[in-house]
């Protein structure tokens, strides 16, 4: 089985959206996956906080109302549509400590992880992303 | 069996793949989408997962796309 790797680092609901959506399209090809998640990009996975994002806020308005619009799916069903199909995230232990969150605030099914689990991961991976 | 959405292409893709689990051998999947890029992104599932693309064409202005399920892969 072929394996995806992918390293979300920026704070930025973008990046994130985009590795779901390469997430999800690697598991309907049969790919194992595994999302590290890093630096401040973790508090993106804590349960019921309000998610921030690194853009300015009328572009973060007028690209919510796009995608209102245009019936775009939200980065909170493609999370969850992931989790559901077996999609591994791993958070940075050091990043949740940063913000001051500990194991139990992370969303259900998300994991703990230091740099060794993603180096190993990444070298045997197929494919690596760095978003 | 039949997928009929407006979700973003890896959405539909999940749902193409539960389909496809839920499936038996020559069994029917066609997917109703707006979504003209997944046309290709079905055409190219189908040859990595060793499922038959049957083609695709409008209705309106939406894509009806079809697969043949195969297991053999």
């Amino acid at each position: 089985m072929q394996k995806l790797v992918i390293l979300v680092s920026n704070n930025n609901l973008d990046a994130l959206y985009h590795a779901l959506t390469l997430a999800l399209s690697a598991r309907a090809l049969g790919w194992t996956v595994k999302v590290f998640i890093t630096s401040q990009a973790v508090g993106l996975f804590i349960r019921g906080s309000k998610k921030k994002f690194s853009m300015p806020f009328f572009a973060r308005l007028f690209l919510n109302w796009q995608m209102k619009r245009l019936k775009i799916t939200d980065a909170d069903k493609m999370l969850s549509e992931a989790l559901k199909e077996n999609v591994e995230f791993y958070v940075d232990e050091v990043g949740l400590k940063i913000i001051g969150a500990s194991k139990e605030d992370l969303i259900e099914g998300v994991k703990l992880s230091g740099s060794i689990t993603f180096l190993t991961e990444a070298r045997e991976a197929d494919v690596v992303i760095s978003l | 069996m039949i997928i009929d959405s407006d979700d973003v292409c890896p959405v539909v893709l999940v749902q193409v793949l539960r389909a496809f689990r839920d499936s038996k051998e020559g069994e029917e999947i066609i997917v109703k989408t707006k979504w003209e890029a997944a046309v290709q992104e079905l055409k190219k599932w189908c040859d990595e997962t060793g499922n038959e693309y049957l083609g695709w064409e409008k209705e309106g202005n939406r894509f009806v796309i079809k697969m043949r399920v195969s297991k053999k892969k």
